[in-house]
């Protein structure tokens, strides 16, 4: 629902850091999206092009990468991957204390620069 | 125009440098929100230093959040100074809320987001100290209307409070799991309109238990005042019990 704010946010953010790395243009820009992050990675597809047109991202290549969740089961220790976004819980011990460890996140990982 | 790439340039010097540079990655461990979320920090801090607990509203638009709020400001209007709240409230239009809240007799302040779906940490960062006095001990924060963003953007409050209205059904929180998952209190709001609807609490509690084991469950009719009791209590003590 706020991707084009989110991609109206790296536009700045990157332009900053063009200034300060020295690089006129990006050529591919790298992101995570995690299954919770509440980001729906077609709708940043969708307004990348024209969100990013004018600022040095325009015209870069969009690799998303999508991210799965992780949990820690405070109860029994183990680590599970559940395959339902829903489904807050630890596959094995069905506890609900667990530690969301990825799949919140959306963020920039790496860019080509030129 | 130059035959090779079809810039402008004439220089062949500039253009032979231009050719060579190769790209070169840049690892950025940055978060999107991150400058979000520095604010955020810098806003937690401000309010623990002043001792302030910081509620932040979130729930479809229409759930009874202005409502829940107006029926406090009423109740809290005859309390002593030790349980004051002010409210800032989010839409992205229009400040009708706020002339709601004030007519209840709350201390209220409306933020405009324009085009932005949720409220962000700079907006509650420039109120600090402003609108927001430090002596304050309660500010609720009516969030704009809506399940996805809000989740994600960290206000610096104390505590995120879930509301979800019966007529939304039962499924909400397996739609949206991080706002339900990360909400300390999840207040189940027009109770009142159960007998007109196929809405079951049991499924409801089942949907909330599979993204959060935890945390109390309210319900309450802001309409018929029922369950409101329990609210107030939070409101007052952070207990629900
Ligand atoms: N029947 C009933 N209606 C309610 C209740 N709480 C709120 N409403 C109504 O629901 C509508 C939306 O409420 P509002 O407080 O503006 O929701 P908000 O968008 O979440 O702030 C209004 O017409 C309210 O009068 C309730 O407990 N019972
Ligand atoms: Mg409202
Ligand atoms: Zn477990």
């Amino acid at each position: 629902m706020h991707e084009v704010s989110l991609v109206a946010a790296w536009v700045e953010q990157i332009g900053e850091l063009a200034q300060k790395e020295g690089f006129d243009r990006v050529l591919a820009v790298r992101v995570k999206v995690g299954a919770l992050s509440g980001v729906d990675p077609s709708c940043i597809e969708f307004c990348f092009p024209e969100v990013t047109r004018n600022s040095v991202l325009e015209g870069s290549k969009l690799i998303l990468e999508y991210v799965g969740v992780e949990l820690y089961c405070d109860l029994c220790h183990k680590i599970s991957f559940p395959e339902d976004p829903s489904a807050i819980f630890c596959i094995y011990c069905h506890s609900g204390e667990v530690v969301i460890r990825q799949g919140k996140e959306f963020k920039v990982i790496d860019l080509d620069v030129l | 125009m130059c035959r090779d790439c079809g810039c402008d340039s004439a220089n062949q010097v500039a253009h032979f440098v231009q050719l060579v540079e190769v790209p070169r990655k840049l690892r950025l461990e940055q978060f999107v929100l991150a400058k979000n979320d520095r604010i955020a920090r810098e806003n937690r801090a401000w309010f623990e230093k002043q001792g302030m607990r910081v509620l932040n509203l979130i729930s479809s638009p229409g759930s009874g959040k202005t409502l829940l709020l107006e029926k406090s400001a009423q109740f809290l209007r005859g309390e002593s100074h030790k349980f004051k709240m002010a409210i800032l409230t989010g839409d992205q239009e229009k400040d009708f809320d706020a002339q709601r809240l004030k007519a209840a007799g709350a201390e209220v302040l409306q933020l405009n987001t324009l085009s932005s779906c949720h409220l962000d940490a700079s907006m509650i960062q420039k109120q600090l100290g402003i609108f927001v006095r430090p002596d304050l001990p309660l500010l609720v924060i009516e969030n704009v209307g809506n399940l996805v963003c809000p989740a994600a953007f960290d206000l610096g409050e104390s505590q995120k409070i879930a509301l979800l209205s019966t007529p939304e059904g039962e499924d909400k929180p397996s739609k949206y799991p991080l706002l339900f998952h990360e909400a300390a209190l999840i207040v189940l709001t027009k109770i009142d309109l159960i007998p007109y609807l196929d809405w079951s609490l049991e499924l409801c509690e089942q949907h909330i238990r599979r993204v959060n084991a935890t945390a109390p469950i309210l319900h309450v009719s802001a309409k018929t005042g029922e369950g409101m009791e329990r609210w107030f209590e939070f409101l007052k003590t952070g207990k629900t019990a």
